[in-house]
C-alpha cells in the first residue's frame, strides 16, 4: 500500500442492505470499496488483484467465507480479514478454526465499530511492515508480556503471539492494570467499544483463547486468571 | 364422643389401606378367594345330604318293622292277644344288625327286645360318641374346621332361643312311651331322642300289630344315627381340605400374579414418574423393555413416547436457533441501514438505505408468517378433517388462477383421489409451482404433470433454473435453507420455508416428496401420495 492512495477494502456479504451500508460507510472513510455478493465473484475478482482488506461474511453462496479465507491465506499470510456472523454458535466455531481472521464482529453490528476495526486493522498493517519515527511509543510491558498498541501486536518473553484485534484489546485492557478485577462489562466495554449485542459468553470464549494461544508460546503460561463470580486478572 | 367418632376412623384406616394394598392385587386376592370360597357351597350341600340320609334309614326301619308285624300279625288269631313267646322266638331269629326292635302288647308293655334276645343274649350297644368316627375327627384338619365351625354357631346361638336338650336316658312314662300308643292305636308312631351319652340320635318308628279286627300290640324299631354322622365327618374333612387346598393355591397364584403384573407396573410408575419430576433424562430407559409379554410392550411403547418426546425437544431447540438466525439478518439489514442513514446527509443516500430497511421490514414480516406456518403445521393437520381430494381438478384450477400460461400435462383427464385437505395441497401445489416459476427464465418453461404410478398419485414440477446439486438435495427441504446461486436479491423474498412447508405437510398425510435432475437441464420435484381405490 503507497503512501497516500486510499486503501482499497473488499467486502463480500450476500445481504444486499449490509453490502451496500459498509459500502457506502467505507467510502466516506475515505477508502477505495469493492462489493461483492457471493464467495465465487469475490475469488476472481481477488485472482485478479488483492484488496488491503476483506470483510467476510460467513454464510455466502457458491464459496462460503470460511472457504474464501482459508483460501486467501494461501496467497498472503498479512492481508487483514474481518469475519462478520449472524450465528454466535457460528462465531465460538470460527474461532475455534484458527484459520487466520484478524477480527470477527457478530450481527448486528455497529457500523462505528466495523469502521474502527477496518482504521485499526489496516494501520495495524502499514506498521506491520515500516518503522514509524516519531510516531507515540504505546508500548506496554508487565513481566515477560510486552504489547504494542500502536502495531496490536503482542510478544511473551519476545516470543510473538497472534492476537486478534479483539483479543488484543481485551488483553490491553487487562493487563494496564495489573492485579486488579475486570468485569466482563469493563472488559465488553475495551473490546467493543461501541457494542450492539454482544453476549458475556463471548468475551468468555475470548479470553480462553488468548490464554491457549500464549500457553502455545509458553506452556507455564498462567498469568490470566477468572475470578468467579467477578470477571478477569492479569497477575503482573 | 368416641363413639360418634369410629365411622370416621374406619374411614381412615379403609383409606389408608387403599393407599397400600395395591389396588389390582387386591382385586386379584378377592376373586381367587372367591373361587376358593365355592366349595362352601358343598357343605350347604351337606345339610340335604343329611336328610336324605335320614330319611332312607327311617325308610328301612319301617320296613323292618312291617315285616315283623306282619310275622307276629299270621300267628295269633284275629282279636286274641299277642303270643309273647312267639315274638320272642321271632325276634331271636331276627339277624341283629344296629336296629333294635322290641314288641309290646296292647298294654304297651314291653313283651320282646332284639337286644336282650340276641344269641348272645346281651344287647349289642351301640358305640359311644368317642368311638364314631374317631380317626376322623382326631386329624387335625377337623380340629380346625370343628373349631371354626364352633366360633360360627356360637355366633348364631347368640341371635337364637338356647334350646335345652334332655340327657341321658329318657324316663319310660307310665302309660307307655308316645310312640308306642300312637301305634296300639292303629297309627304310625314316630319318635326321636337323644342316644344316651351320645351326640347321635336315637330314631324310632313304631307300627300296630293285628289287623283289620283289631290291635294286638305294637312294633318298635330304633336305630341310632352315628352312621350317619359317621359319613358327614368323613364328608366334611374332604370338603374342608379341598377349601384349604384351594385357598392356599389361591394365595400362591395371587402372590404370582401379583409379582408379575403389579410389580413392574410399579416400576413403570416410578420410572415414569421421576421423568415427570425431571429425575433422569429423555430418553429413558424403562424396566421390563426386554420382557416379551404386556408389561415389556407397555415399556417399549413408554421408551418410545420419551424417544419421540426427545426428538420434539431436539427439534424445537433447533427450530428456535433457526428462528434466531433467520431474524438477526434483516435486523442486522436494517440496523445498518439505520447507522448509514444516521450518518449521511444525502438525502438520496438516506432515501436509499430507508427503502431498503423497509424491504428487510417486509422480509421480516413474512419470515414471520413462515415461521408461524410451519409452527403450527402439524398440530394443525392432525385436527383438520380429511376428503376425498381430486388431485387433477385441484392443480389444473390453481394453474388457471395463478399461472394461466402453464399447462397441466396429465396422463388422462380422470380424477385421481387422494385423502387430505384441499387447501393444504393447494399450498403445496402452489409452493411447488411459485418455486419453479421464480427459478426459470422464462416461466413458460415450467412443466407441471399429474399422473397414476401402481398405488400413489404423482404430481412433478419441472424447470428450467440452475437445477439442484445433489450435495443440497435433501437440504432444499430443510426450513431456511435457500439455494439460490447467482441471484443475490431473490433471497430477500424467498424465506427459505416454502419447501419446507410442502415437505411437512406431503410427510403429514403419508407421501414423499424428492427432487432430482430434469432431462436437459432444472430441477424436477416430485410428491407422491397414496391413492385412493
Amino acid at each position: 500500500m503507497a503512501e497516500g492512495v486510499p486503501a482499497l477494502v473488499a467486502v463480500v456479504e450476500d445481504e444486499e442492505t449490509i453490502r451496500e451500508a459498509i459500502g457506502v460507510s467505507l467510502r466516506r472513510d475515505g477508502h477505495r470499496v469493492e462489493l461483492h455478493h457471493d464467495g465465487a465473484a469475490a475469488w476472481r475478482a481477488f485472482d485478479a488483484a488483492l484488496p488491503d482488506l476483506v470483510v467476510l461474511d460467513i454464510g455466502l453462496p457458491l464459496i462460503d467465507g470460511l472457504e474464501l479465507c482459508r483460501r486467501l491465506r494461501t496467497r498472503t499470510e498479512t492481508l487483514p480479514i474481518i469475519f462478520v456472523t449472524s450465528r454466535e454458535e457460528e462465531f465460538d466455531r470460527v474461532l475455534g478454526l484458527e484459520i487466520g481472521a484478524d477480527d470477527y464482529l457478530c450481527k448486528p453490528f455497529s457500523m462505528r465499530e466495523l469502521m474502527a476495526r477496518v482504521k485499526v486493522l489496516l494501520r495495524r498493517a502499514a506498521h506491520a511492515t515500516r518503522d514509524v519515527a516519531g510516531e507515540p511509543d504505546e508500548r506496554v510491558t508487565v513481566g515477560s508480556l510486552t504489547l504494542d498498541g500502536l502495531r496490536l501486536t503482542a510478544t511473551w518473553r519476545d516470543q510473538p503471539v497472534a492476537l486478534t484485534v479483539t483479543e488484543f484489546l481485551l488483553l490491553q485492557a487487562l493487563v494496564r492494570r495489573p492485579g486488579i478485577v475486570r468485569t466482563r462489562d469493563q472488559l465488553m466495554d475495551a473490546a467493543y467499544p461501541d457494542r450492539v449485542s454482544v453476549s458475556d459468553r463471548t468475551i468468555d470464549s475470548h479470553v480462553k483463547r488468548i490464554r491457549r494461544k500464549l500457553t502455545t508460546v509458553d506452556p507455564g503460561f498462567d498469568a490470566l486468571e477468572a475470578v468467579y463470580g467477578a470477571g478477569y486478572r492479569y497477575r503482573g | 364422643m368416641t363413639k360418634a367418632r369410629w365411622p370416621l376412623r374406619a374411614w381412615r384406616v379403609l383409606r389408608y389401606w387403599r393407599g397400600r394394598i395395591s389396588r389390582i392385587g387386591l382385586r386379584l386376592l378377592l376373586f381367587n378367594v372367591l373361587a376358593a370360597i365355592m366349595p362352601v357351597a358343598g357343605i350347604l350341600y351337606l345339610d340335604v345330604y343329611e336328610q336324605e340320609l335320614l330319611l332312607a334309614q327311617e325308610r328301612g326301619m319301617v320296613q323292618q318293622a312291617r315285616i315283623v308285624a306282619a310275622a307276629l300279625a299270621t300267628a295269633p288269631v284275629a282279636g286274641a292277644a299277642l303270643d309273647a313267646d312267639a315274638a320272642r322266638r321271632l325276634l331271636a331269629r331276627v339277624t341283629p344288625g344296629d336296629a333294635r326292635i322290641r314288641v309290646y302288647d296292647v298294654n304297651a308293655t314291653l313283651v320282646a327286645d332284639s337286644a336282650r334276645l340276641s344269641p348272645r343274649g346281651e344287647a349289642t350297644p351301640a358305640p359311644s360318641y368317642d368311638q364314631v368316627g374317631v380317626g376322623t375327627r382326631d386329624e387335625w384338619l377337623y380340629r380346625l374346621g370343628s373349631w371354626l365351625a364352633q366360633w360360627r354357631r356360637r355366633a348364631a346361638d347368640l341371635l337364637r332361643p338356647r334350646m335345652t336338650v334332655p340327657d341321658g336316658a329318657v324316663p319310660v312314662p307310665a302309660s307307655g312311651l308316645p310312640e308306642v300308643r300312637t301305634a296300639l292305636g292303629g297309627r304310625f308312631g314316630a319318635a326321636t331322642r337323644p342316644t344316651p351319652g351320645q351326640r347321635s340320635l336315637t330314631l324310632t318308628v313304631a307300627l300296630p300289630v293285628g289287623d283289620a279286627t283289631g290291635v294286638a300290640g305294637a312294633v318298635t324299631v330304633s336305630q341310632s344315627t352315628y352312621r350317619i354322622l359317621q359319613a358327614l365327618y368323613t364328608i366334611r374333612l374332604r370338603i374342608f381340605r379341598i377349601i384349604v387346598a384351594t385357598l392356599a393355591l389361591s394365595a400362591a397364584i395371587s402372590g404370582l400374579l401379583g409379582v408379575t403384573i403389579v410389580v413392574p407396573i410399579r416400576r413403570l410408575r416410578r420410572a415414569a414418574l421421576s421423568l415427570a419430576r425431571g429425575e433422569r433424562r429423555v430418553p429413558t430407559h424403562f424396566p421390563g423393555v426386554d420382557r416379551r409379554d404386556e408389561m415389556g410392550d407397555l415399556a417399549r411403547a413408554l421408551e418410545e413416547v420419551t424417544r419421540r418426546l426427545q426428538a420434539h425437544v431436539t427439534l424445537l431447540e433447533s427450530f428456535a436457533g433457526d428462528v434466531a438466525h433467520e431474524f438477526r439478518n434483516p435486523l442486522a439489514s436494517i440496523r445498518t441501514a439505520l447507522d448509514v442513514v444516521q450518518d449521511t446527509a444525502d438525502p438520496l443516500e438516506r432515501e436509499r438505505f430507508l427503502q431498503m430497511a423497509r424491504r428487510d421490514i417486509d422480509r421480516l414480516d413474512r419470515l414471520v408468517v413462515g415461521v408461524r406456518d410451519l409452527a403450527r403445521i402439524d398440530s394443525a393437520i392432525e385436527r383438520e378433517d380429511l376428503e376425498w381430494v381430486d388431485l387433477t381438478a385441484l392443480v389444473s384450477g390453481l394453474l388457471a388462477h395463478r399461472h394461466p400460461t402453464l399447462p397441466l400435462a396429465s396422463t388422462s383427464a380422470a380424477p385421481i383421489h387422494v385423502r387430505a385437505q384441499p387447501d393444504r395441497l393447494l399450498q403445496v401445489a402452489e409452493n411447488l409451482v411459485d418455486n419453479a416459476v421464480s427459478f426459470s427464465p422464462q416461466p413458460e418453461s415450467v412443466v407441471v404433470r399429474l399422473r397414476k404410478d401402481g398405488d400413489a398419485a404423482v404430481l412433478t414440477v419441472e424447470d428450467r433454473g440452475p437445477g439442484i446439486p445433489p450435495a443440497h438435495r435433501e437440504r432444499v427441504f430443510e426450513r431456511f435453507f435457500s439455494y439460490r446461486p447467482g441471484s443475490a436479491t431473490a433471497r430477500h423474498e424467498h424465506a427459505g420455508l416454502g419447501l419446507a412447508i410442502a415437505r411437512a405437510i406431503v410427510e403429514a398425510y403419508g407421501g414423499v416428496i424428492t427432487v432430482g435432475d430434469r432431462d436437459g437441464g432444472g430441477a424436477k420435484f416430485e410428491v407422491r401420495l397414496p391413492l385412493v381405490r
